[in-house]
């Protein structure tokens, strides 16, 4: 891997040529990104495929990035529309394979690593029934942990509409999960901005 | 915050804390050596390839082979023949105008236009007939309801049954119950008519007692939209082009395109302020294109690849009287 940075400028984002920055970047957040784009895919082999498309266009116009400081958001933010991308093209596929996996029984005695799947794969199957918007924006609150402001920047929407999926998605992801939980998760601090 | 099992933070965490991705560096690696040998063998191809596209699209929309040009006459039409250029007839956030002799007033009117992110609204600049009075809109609503004179956009606004009258200092619409069906009609109408008189707030009113006013910039415009050329004007020099952009680190792209899709232009500028709508400008030397029809386009840079908002105009270069190096 070539690279042109010195000693002194390894860790200054804004040194880096773009190999470098591959390196780097892919150190620091190529599992967080493949995890966030599973809560808005589902599937694992295509957000890894997302977040290897994320980590290429970066390199593609690692140049071009006036803030370099600010490639992390640019990741995430490429994760999250080719996540959406990817949804909308293959939402016929993604249905058929959402109904074989919720056909697929979890079997009476089974294991405690087997039950904590099944309840992962509960609260996955959830966010995937959410409106796209409203998936994206719990995701990036509540994994990503970015502030309402954050969330808008990223999907290119007004605060208030950040506020209103939220609550919405929320409020959905609840129903969803009721059937499933003795208890349903609490209302969560919408108003919270100290990210 | 908590770590609360309960919670919503935690119930995202916990669904994805067992993925274990697997390693796909030397993927990523090979796929940015690949594109990076692909673009410098190909530059060219590429380039043709995707103009070629552009103009193709644009061309199937009806209208867009024989733009209606506005008068190229008439006073304060934008990039008439031998005016200074564009720039010079549509100021920057022009809303209202004085009214020509022809009995005319140019005005802000917003269309519908597609977006990879949806429906969303573009401005268009155009000349409509003054009113009985500073308060009479009927002549923006008809003008609306007409449509867009550039192809790629339309209205959702008919017209019928659509009242609008400046009261104590607001804009307010009476609105049919298909206009409040339909969100993105309204704020077509709305921002319109907040744009006719100078930004007093506008409020629509429904036959149920149902009130609205304007969204957010960011939920309703286009991301990147040219407000100058208008469609089908000509120019001759120098193309000065501005519009408005709220996009990735502020960065528009701009092309000149030919009739056959060849790029003849190309380049990046950038919007006064990359965090909120603002504006954009950049001139364009014409000197030494042969004159005829061209297509200036401005895109905002696909950064994620999910698809880039575009706004587009054809022009016409017209032979610059000042250029010596042009055979006569």
């Amino acid at each position: 891997m070539s690279g042109t940075g010195d000693a002194a400028g390894a860790g200054d984002p804004r040194h880096w040529s773009a190999d470098e920055a591959l390196e780097h970047l892919y150190a620091a957040h190529w599992r967080r990104l493949v995890r966030l784009s599973v809560l808005l895919v589902r599937d694992q082999g295509t957000a890894e495929e997302v977040a290897q498309d994320a980590f290429v266009a970066l390199h593609k116009r690692w140049r071009r990035l006036r803030d370099p400081d600010r490639a992390a958001a640019y990741l995430r933010q490429t994760v999250v529309n080719r996540s959406r991308s990817v949804l909308r093209h293959r939402a016929v596929v993604d249905r058929h394979a959402a109904a074989l996996r919720r056909e697929e029984p979890v079997t009476d005695g089974a294991d405690a690593p087997a039950l904590d799947r099944a309840r992962r794969d509960t609260v996955l199957d959830a966010l995937a029934a959410l409106p796209d918007r409203q998936r994206e924006v719990l995701a990036l609150r509540y994994y990503a942990d970015l502030s309402e402001a954050e969330i808008a920047d990223a999907l290119g929407i007004a605060r208030g509409s950040v506020k209103a999926h939220a609550s919405r998605g929320a409020a959905a992801l609840r129903g969803l999960l009721a059937d499933e939980r003795p208890t349903a998760p609490p209302e969560p601090d919408l108003n919270r901005d100290d990210q | 915050m908590t770590d609360d099992p309960h919670s919503m933070r935690h119930l995202l965490h916990d669904a994805v804390d067992d993925v274990e991705p697997r390693d796909r560096l030397t993927a990523v690696r090979a796929r940015a050596v690949r594109r990076r040998g692909a673009r410098r063998a190909a530059w060219g191809g590429g380039a043709l390839l995707a103009a070629a596209a552009t103009v193709v699209a644009v061309a199937l929309v009806p209208g867009t082979d024989a733009p209606r040009a506005l008068d190229p006459g008439s006073p304060g039409s934008p990039g008439s023949a031998g005016s200074p250029g564009p720039s010079a007839t549509v100021p920057d956030g022009a809303t209202t105008g004085t009214p020509s002799e022809g009995g005319t007033v140019l005005r802000a009117l917003y269309f519908v236009g597609d977006t990879p992110r949806g429906d969303r609204l573009y401005r268009e600049f155009r000349q409509v007939p003054v009113g009985t009075g500073p308060d009479d809109l009927a002549p923006v609503v008809a003008a609306l309801a007409a449509g867009p004179d550039d192809g790629d956009y339309r209205t959702r606004v008919t017209g019928d049954g659509v009242s609008a009258q400046v009261v104590e200092g607001e804009v307010r619409v009476l609105v049919p119950d298909a206009l409040y069906d339909d969100p993105l009609a309204a704020q077509q109408l709305l921002r319109t008519l907040e744009a006719a008189t100078d930004g007093l707030p506008s409020t629509w009113y429904a036959a149920d007692g149902r009130v609205g006013s304007v969204a957010d910039d960011r939920d309703l415009l286009a991301s990147v939209s040219i407000s100058d050329p208008a469609e089908g004007v000509a120019v001759s020099g120098v193309l000065r082009a501005r519009g408005r952009g709220y996009v990735f680190e502020g960065t528009v792209a701009w092309h000149l395109y030919d009739v056959d899709g060849g790029s003849v232009r190309d380049g990046v500028t950038t919007t006064a302020d990359s965090s909120r709508f603002s504006p954009w400008q950049v001139e364009v030397g014409l000197t030494g294109l042969p004159a005829g029809r061209y297509l200036f386009v401005v895109e905002e840079d696909d950064v994620t690849g999910d698809g880039a908002t575009s706004d587009t105009r054809w022009i016409t270069v017209e032979p610059d009287p000042t250029d010596w190096r042009m055979d006569p």
